[in-house]
């Protein structure tokens, strides 16, 4: 599998938890009175409610958190349909850094939420993490993981299609594996200063000498 | 200023927006006024209550952290659009990913506030009184302003203008250029047995035959040496100097 396939795939599989993710339990409240009454206050992506009163309850309320965690699952979706394109990379890059902004910022409400202090007079509340934080925390990995993935990253090695030249430093007079080639004088075979041009041309085709008139070092 | 210097500003201004905004009122809920005033005063750090006894029923999030970080992101990004241009995608990818964090974090703030703002329990004979904050607004401005500045950011350089005259070169490739000029092509044209003549001459001498190797008076080159008795054939007028052997007859080659 591919950088690429496995990115799209972290991706599709983000938009759906995504979307479960805002269906889900924030957090729980139990309000505890003195006087006995118990009170449950239940906040998801989208409302929050209570059992106590009629219909949702004395806190019940709209609360549309789960709005751009949604169009981020859609950029997303976008980006892993298009990732072949340059457009739907960035869309998909848009949509996981949409996600994680959101989701941390929920995380934050959250955390404030648990962290509240007890306000005494008789009231006592207790605060416990939903299960959609987790969700959303490994949806935002596999997007930000996702998106990262289907990026074209610029390779750090150079392409090997131009020939490598290996450059020796100091000296390199080393003889050749087959010696050096020396000109042949004519008329007498043995190897000498003549020119090459002087070499008569039925002797051997070639103004160099035989493998036996080679010098080696 | 061209779009990238303008989308280096645009990012540094939101930034600084953003982070300001964290310390202005997001919202404010309330009833009363004065002394006697009765409500919560949310920043991106923190909530105030009047009185201060009413502090444990107001969650203190911490909405400013996402939002400075994404803001310490963008300037980062406009920082790395000096780098040399085969390294700017760094400032691209810091820019979307920033605007995308502040983005994010922007919304949802703005989501909390609004759900904070409106509980369903304020109908119409609640007194309560709640209202937006600058800080909400200005955050929102700086959302806005860090999308258009990454928009910018991607703007493509500007192509220098070319000087002087525009000259088209074609790649000399067989397979593109190859067709014939105006005067066609010029067909070399070899004397009468030209071809021939080396071919007689070669190791036995020329008077033998009771003709001489060069039919217009040159010298005959001694044996040994075929490269310079294929040397230059005689130029005729118009055609080319280097005849080639592996041109056909002369006779195919007359016009």
């Amino acid at each position: 599998m591919s950088r690429r396939v496995a990115g799209v795939v972290a991706l599709v599989i983000s938009a759906p938890l995504v979307l479960v993710a805002t269906f889900l339990p924030l957090y729980e409240q139990r309000w505890e009175f003195t006087y006995g009454h118990t009170m449950t206050v239940v906040q998801t992506g989208w409302e929050v409610t209570s059992d106590s009163g009629d219909g949702d309850g004395l806190f019940g309320r709209e609360a549309l958190y789960g709005m751009p965690m949604v169009v981020a699952a859609l950029l997303l979706v976008l980006g892993a349909v298009r990732a072949g394109a340059m457009w739907g990379r960035l869309v998909a890059a848009c949509g996981a850094m949409l996600l994680l902004g959101s989701a941390w910022t929920v995380g934050h409400f959250v955390l404030a939420t648990y962290l509240l202090e007890q306000p005494g007079g008789g009231l006592v509340i207790t605060t416990d993490f939903g299960l959609a934080l987790a969700v959303l925390g490994l949806a935002s990995v596999l997007a930000v993981g996702g998106a990262l993935m289907v990026q074209d990253w610029p390779s750090r090695v150079p392409g090997t299609e131009a020939p490598l030249v290996y450059r020796v430093e100091g000296d390199d007079d080393d003889t050749p594996p087959f010696g050096i080639p020396l000109p042949v004088e004519p008329g007498t075979g043995s190897s000498g200063a003549a020119s090459p041009g002087h070499a008569p041309p039925d002797s051997t085709g070639s103004p160099t000498a035989e493998p036996g008139g080679k010098a080696g070092t | 200023m061209n779009r990238r210097a303008a989308g280096v500003a645009l990012a540094v201004a939101s930034a600084v927006t953003a982070v300001v905004a964290t310390f202005l009122p997001l919202g404010r809920m309330g009833i009363g006024r004065g002394d006697s005033r009765f409500g919560y005063t949310t920043t991106g750090w923190s909530v105030t209550t009047e009185p201060i006894s009413l502090a444990g029923f107001a969650p203190t999030a911490q909405f400013g952290v996402p939002i400075v970080i994404a803001a310490v992101l963008l300037v980062v990004a406009a920082a790395l659009v000096f780098l040399p241009e085969h390294q700017k995608q760094a400032a691209r990818y810091t820019a979307i990913g920033a605007t995308g964090v502040l983005v994010g974090s922007v919304w949802t703030t703005f989501m909390v506030v609004s759900a904070w703002l409106s509980p369903s329990f304020r109908g119409e004979r609640t007194p309560l009184e709640s209202e937006y904050g600058a800080g909400l607004w200005l955050l929102v401005a700086a959302g806005v302003v860090a999308v258009v500045a990454t928009v910018l950011l991607h703007a493509k350089p500007r192509q220098p203008a070319p000087e002087g005259p525009i000259v088209h070169r074609l790649v000399d490739d067989a397979d593109t250029d190859t067709d014939t000029p105006p005067f066609g092509t010029s067909v070399p044209v070899l004397p009468a047995g030209y071809l021939e003549q080396p071919r007689e001459s070669h190791g036995q001498p020329a008077d033998l035959h009771g003709q001489s190797p060069e039919p217009h008076g040159q010298p005959a080159e001694p044996p040994g040496r075929p490269s310079e008795t294929s040397g230059p054939s005689r130029e005729t007028p118009g055609q080319p100097r280097e005849p080639s052997r592996q041109s056909r007859g002369p006779e195919d080659h007359k016009p």
